[in-house]
């Protein structure tokens, strides 16, 4: 890590927690106190998070795609880059930070408690699909957290009859649009979800001769992309709403994150680990 | 009429629904079977599975197409009635409408605004580019190939004797009758590390000559056969002669084993013996060896076993010889070879064209929704009355705040 990228790595998590801080504030007092200063904080912390992506690629020589490091400081970024779009085109948004920012820098931490070292290219990398298949997948994971922050925000709500409960439910806005925002967000990741997984089967083909192995984060990228699938139908085909649904995004949400960060933990015979991309199992 | 509500059910999205929960629990079943189900997803009811999916998802999407065609509807029921000024102007509306992208038509005192009217065909794309690459899938197993090739380096080798195959479709009956030769083998190397390997490959069949460039992720291509690299590695010529003087070995030996700088691998002679090679770089100043991905001078450190147990250990250089624990070496020659994975997949152009649709499909669908506004004004007694009703194919509520504020905005003329 260079010193540009390690200071604003520090400033990133700075930010984002100091931001959580202010959510977590408003959430308990149900009033927005010093919106403006959060406001600042918040775009500082999402500029400082894309300095440390450039730092990090130009002293690596390549995009911050190959190591759980880079991969957590890109899906912070996204995910925050989600949660700003999102805050700036749909009113009273802001408290869904609290998962989102939440989320950012508690990934970016984790990677930076894993190993902050630059990893080279190795000749399995050497493919332009790397960067399409990589960026859709965690673009797809920033959505998703997005989605099940509305979704936790509608359960929390749905608890009190409309315009009843604490003041705090005045910040977020009515169920109906908590209810569509979530959909929206997990249509948008679903996009980025088959680009992502159309690349990498492209790539498959080019560097393992087949375009499916079931290898085990293969495998449950596809349970993943099955589950948000039905999660769709149901919505827009069965006409599910409401609380079930918002229990259903919760819930598809662990096999995305079981999919990007956990199959390793139950399954290590994969040859799609973060250690590197290696020969397929045969 | 049991047919017929059968046949409804099967082409219907509440099948499609079944199915998709049943392949998701299979799939996951089939991570963590273990050795319960021997290969599971190449189980052939599986595979019936995702046919009846994809014929599922192509009838669901042929019956949601001759649903979809027809024309635009104007007698909606009113869901909205704003109090408007006498100043306000329908056209206006229309234009602040046009500038939104949303195209008007009007159908008597009825104004319907629409924005991507055809957004709905990008479900149908997706679902056929789905269609499509399930198809690509069987086309590739039942007329494709897909088996190794070992080629040392300069030495000729012929696909249809050298063709070691994993999978071959039932309708497999392609050419295999040509040669090829992997002229060179070249590993870049910088900071002690294979960023690439580069390979010049020829190919021969009757008096034809193609010499191909190719290097990992950018597999070589003659004759519709994908040749892709899947390992490389060194091959020292070792000359072993027993006490009494008798050959035991006299070959190259395919090191398959590569991890980072290291080369190496086991081999057992004819009379049992267990040896262990590794492909090292010599130093002559200290009379070692150390581990080098291109060594400069290359040599052969053999480890002798008896009875599993370190038996000797010793370096021969190139073109020498050497007597190692009552065993004659002699390391004469070397060179590389690469394992290459050769594949037939007549099916792999349907698969990228419905990766594509699938893709700009979902892409379309998710992007550009169809949104719809009907506006009428009436004259009322104690003014003008704006009805109006607003339908997104997808978050409703969503667009009709959206469409209330533009018309508080409209109302204001801030908009």
């Amino acid at each position: 890590m260079s010193q540009w990228e390690t200071l604003f790595f520090w400033v990133t998590v700075g930010c984002y927690v100091t931001a959580t801080f202010f959510y977590l504030y408003w959430f308990i007092t149900g009033r927005t106190t010093g919106e403006k200063i959060e406001k600042v904080i918040i775009w500082a912390g999402f500029l400082s998070n894309l300095e440390v992506i450039v730092a990090r690629t130009l002293t690596s020589g390549h995009l911050p795609v190959r190591t759980l490091y880079e991969l957590n400081i890109v899906v912070a970024w996204l995910a925050v880059g989600v949660f700003l779009w999102a805050r700036r085109t749909y009113t009273k948004t802001v408290l869904v930070g609290l998962v989102s920012v939440t989320f950012a820098f508690l990934v970016a931490g984790w990677g930076y408690a894993d190993n902050p070292q630059i990893a080279p290219l190795t000749p399995a990398y050497k493919s332009n699909w790397l960067v399409v298949h990589v960026l859709f997948a965690l673009l797809s994971t920033a959505c998703y957290i997005f989605a099940t922050g509305t979704s936790f925000f509608y359960l929390l709500k749905s608890r009190y009859p409309e315009g009843e409960g604490p003041k705090r439910y005045k910040l977020v806005p009515g169920l109906k649009i908590l209810d569509d925002l979530s959909v929206k967000l997990i249509l948008l990741g679903f996009v980025a979800g088959t680009i992502m997984l159309i690349s990498g089967s492209i790539w498959a083909k080019l560097l393992w001769g087949s375009y499916w192995s079931w290898d085990p984060v293969e495998t449950w990228s596809l349970i993943s992309w099955l589950v948000y699938g039905i999660y769709l139908h149901l919505r827009f085909t069965f006409g599910w709403r409401g609380r079930k649904l918002a229990w259903l995004c919760m819930a598809c949400l662990i096999t995305n994150v079981i999919s990007s960060w956990a199959v390793g933990v139950f399954t290590p015979e994969t040859y799609h680990s973060y250690e590197g991309i290696s020969r397929p199992l045969e | 009429m049991v047919i017929k509500k059968l046949f409804r059910f099967a082409f219907s999205a509440k099948f499609a629904i079944y199915l998709m929960v049943t392949i998701f629990l299979y799939i996951f079943f089939g991570v963590y079977s273990g050795n319960l189900l021997a290969r599971p997803y190449q189980a052939w009811w599986f595979i019936l599975l995702q046919v009846v999916l994809a014929a599922n998802i192509l009838g669901c999407t042929i019956y949601r197409f001759r649903r979809q065609t027809g024309a635009a509807i104007f007698n909606v029921p009113w869901e909205h009635r704003t109090m408007v000024k006498r100043s306000f102007n329908l056209k206006e509306l229309s234009t602040l409408l046009l500038s939104r992208n949303f195209k008007t038509e009007s159908h008597g005192d009825v104004i319907l605004a629409q924005k991507n009217p055809h957004s709905r065909l990008g479900s149908m794309i997706f679902h056929l580019g789905l269609v499509i690459v399930l198809g690509g899938f069987a086309v590739s197993a039942i007329w494709g190939v897909r088996g190794i090739v070992l080629a040392p380096e300069k030495v000729q080798i012929n696909l249809a004797g050298d063709f070691e195959i994993t999978r071959k479709g039932i309708f497999f009956d392609r050419d295999t009758g040509f040669q090829a030769v992997v002229k060179e083998i070249r590993p870049i190397v910088k900071d002690d590390i294979v960023e690439q390997v580069k390979s010049t490959i020829v190919f021969f069949r009757n008096g034809e000559t193609v010499e191909q460039e190719m290097e990992i992720n950018r597999p070589a291509i003659y004759r519709g056969y994908s040749w892709r690299s899947n390992n490389w590695g060194y091959s020292p010529f070792l000359v072993i002669k027993d006490e009494k003087g008798e050959l035991l070995h006299n070959n190259f030996v395919n090191i398959a084993t590569h991890n980072g700088r290291s080369f190496y691998d086991n081999i057992t002679l004819k009379n049992g013996l267990n040896l262990r090679v590794e492909f090292i770089d010599f130093t002559a100043e200290t009379g070692n060896g150390s581990l080098s991905i291109l060594p400069n001078n290359p040599a052969v450190m053999i480890t002798k076993y008896n009875g599993g147990k370190k038996a000797a250990e010793d370096i021969i250089q190139l073109g020498k010889e050497k007597d190692i624990n009552g065993l004659r070496f002699a390391f004469t020659d070397y060179r590389m070879w690469e394992l290459f994975d050769v594949s037939y997949d007549p099916g792999g152009i349907f698969i990228y064209l419905g990766g594509f649709c699938a893709t700009v499909g979902i892409a379309w669908r998710g992007l550009f929704i169809r949104k719809r506004i009907w506006l009428k004004l009436e004259d009322e007694p104690d003014g003008q009355a704006l009805f109006w009703t607003s339908r997104a194919d997808y978050f409703n509520d969503l667009f009709r705040e959206e469409v209330s504020q533009m018309l508080r905005d409209f109302q204001r003329g801030a908009a």
